[in-house]
């Protein structure tokens, strides 16, 4: 064990989200347990690329590095995933980092997933609880029903599902999985059930729930294991009974 | 007994998709692009806009807001027309198609009395354009549209429903060139005088490159319908769990062997 070992890495770059992207080649010494974050931050301290050059530090993001926040994600050897549990010692090498090609890039590997956020908020993921006064407590969610829903509150809006469906690109306004889910865990729970009719609208709007061309990419994706595709199929049995509601009328709001 | 289902079997089908072919057109002679999206009040829209995530919508009815979500959000509406003509009538029209050539494979001369019997159906015109000419023209159109919209990425994720997906893209855009390849060839060659009969098909397929293209084009067709009433399933929130998909696409292998083994007796018992 005399010679060091090495880790080769190749990096797609971009300097501004309007130029041209370049590739550029690292070589790091060998750490045991060094994961893609880690060799991102050694090269950041010491900014030098495989032919000796200095360069600058590559730009990426990142925040809980545990694989909760979702803000790491590009793709690793063409898969997109987190960076922070991606694993050298579990990486074919030379290791591709590339930056998620659905997102605007900001620079490097650091993507903008505002449009994500957008989407949460046109499908109005959320529950209202607001009101003039004290609205009082809401009903009770059954146990079994909140372990449920927990699977689908694991959503860190990390944007893999969007990669990797044929149907998020350039030429279409789909809103991708990762809202649609979102939709369905508000509509499960006993408060926010309550609007169940706008949201299942606004995802019936266009850019929503019909762009679904059934992939399933995004449920073998999702690093949280989120069932995408159970609940993108539950939504078409919604809104189908929404329609029907919405066209024919219905004593019901 | 076959005339009286053939006859109302017809029927029944015109009146669902009449209905279903007025419901876009209905929606779509109202101009709402003016009106408030809560309340469909006449008022300008840019004020609204900002402050669009509001939750008082209650105060309109479900009504008035699904004629607001079909006018304003039409997508909804051709997509799930698309799905639906795929199924009824065209693919209902496929598998009959399909099963009456196979008379093909008994004789001559049932083939021929039985092409003859379709063809001396009442309103014929009036069958094969609501039957058959405008759900076809609109689910290509929009199924052309629908295939050039995605960006298929089967060698990053190569995972078998991804690959239905591209399929089902591919085998749309092969079927519909086969499609106007044959109706030009045999319908459009009828208004023309022609007579279509066991000869023009055995004449057809005499040639082994016809042959071949109608194979590809024939199992591309069957394999469309068959994948398309999987994710017809899907599309209208039948198969929900991931068990009964998975069963559904056994079913779907199942119409797909069954109705090829169909297709493939008749065009070889034309040679
Ligand atoms: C023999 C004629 C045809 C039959 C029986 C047929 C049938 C179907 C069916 C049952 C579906 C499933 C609908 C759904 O996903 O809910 C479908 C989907 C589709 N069809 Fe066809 N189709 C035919 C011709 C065509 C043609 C000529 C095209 C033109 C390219 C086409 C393009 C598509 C596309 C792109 C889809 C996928 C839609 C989606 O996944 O959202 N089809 N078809
Ligand atoms: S659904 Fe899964 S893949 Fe999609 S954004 Fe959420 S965590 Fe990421
Ligand atoms: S840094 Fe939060 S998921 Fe990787």
């Amino acid at each position: 064990m005399a010679e060091n070992k090495t880790v080769r890495f190749i990096i797609t770059r971009q300097d501004t989200p309007d130029s041209a992207s370049y590739e550029e080649e690292f070589v790091l010494d060998y750490r045991p347990g060094m994961n893609v974050i880690s060799a991102l931050m050694e090269i950041r301290r010491n900014p030098v690329n495989a032919k000796g050059e200095k360069t600058t530090p590559i730009s990426w993001d990142m925040n809980c590095l545990e694989e909760v926040c979702g803000a790491c994600s590009m793709n690793i050897n063409g898969k997109p995933r987190q960076s922070c549990s991606a694993l050298v010692d579990q990486l074919e090498q030379p290791i591709r980092l590339a930056p998620m090609s659905t997102f605007p890039i900001i620079r490097d590997l650091q993507v903008d997933r505002s449009r994500m956020f957008d989407s949460l908020k046109r499908v109005k993921a959320w529950i209202p609880i607001d009101g003039t006064y004290d609205l009082g407590p809401g009903p009770r969610m059954p146990e079994r029903k909140r372990q449920w829903a927990y699977e689908l509150s694991k959503c860190m809006t990390c944007g893999v599902c969007l990669e990797a469906c044929p149907n998020v690109n350039s030429k279409s306004d789909f809103i991708g999985p990762a809202p649609l889910s979102q939709v369905r865990l508000f509509n499960a729970h006993p408060t926010g059930e309550m609007n169940k009719a706008e949201r299942l609208e606004a995802i019936m709007g266009d850019g929503g729930l019909t762009n679904c061309g059934n992939s399933q990419n995004c449920v073998q994706s999702c690093p949280k294991g989120i069932p995408l595709t159970t609940s993108i199929a539950a939504l078409n049995r919604d809104t189908s009974i929404q329609a029907f509601k919405n066209f024919f009328g219905s004593d019901q709001i | 007994m076959t005339l009286w289902f053939f006859q109302n079997f017809f029927h029944i089908s015109i009146f669902s998709v009449s209905v279903f072919l007025t419901v876009p057109l209905y929606e779509s002679k109202m101009d709402l692009s003016q009106y408030c999206k809560k309340c469909l009040l006449f008022l300008p829209m840019e004020r609204l806009e900002t402050n669009s995530s509001v939750f008082d919508l209650d105060i309109i009815s479900n009504y008035q807001r699904g004629v607001y979500i079909m006018a304003q959000n039409r997508e909804f509406v051709w997509r799930r027309l698309h799905s639906l003509l795929g199924v009824i009538p065209i693919g209902v029209f496929l598998i009959q198609h399909l099963v009456v050539n196979h008379f093909a494979a008994i004789s001559e001369e049932a083939f021929n009395n039985a092409a003859h019997f379709m063809e001396s159906l009442p309103f014929r015109i009036f069958l094969e354009v609501f039957i058959i000419y405008l759900p076809i023209l609109f689910h290509a159109i929009y199924g052309i549209y629908i295939a050039f919209t995605a960006k298929n990425n089967t060698s990053r994720f190569g995972y078998f429903r991804n690959w239905m997906f591209k399929l089902q893209r591919w085998t749309g855009v092969i079927t519909l060139i086969f499609i106007a390849w044959h109706v030009w060839e045999t319908r459009i060659a009828a208004a023309f005088g022609a007579e279509v009969n066991f000869n023009m098909m055995a004449d057809i397929l005499a040639s082994p490159f016809m042959f071949a293209f109608y194979v590809v084009g024939v199992l591309s067709a069957i394999f469309h319908f068959a994948n398309g009433l999987w994710s017809f399933l899907v599309s209208w929130g039948i198969t929900v769990s991931p068990r009964s998909q998975v069963i559904a696409t056994y079913f779907s292998i199942g119409v797909f062997v069954i109705v090829s083994t169909i297709a493939i007796r008749a065009l070889v018992a034309f040679i």
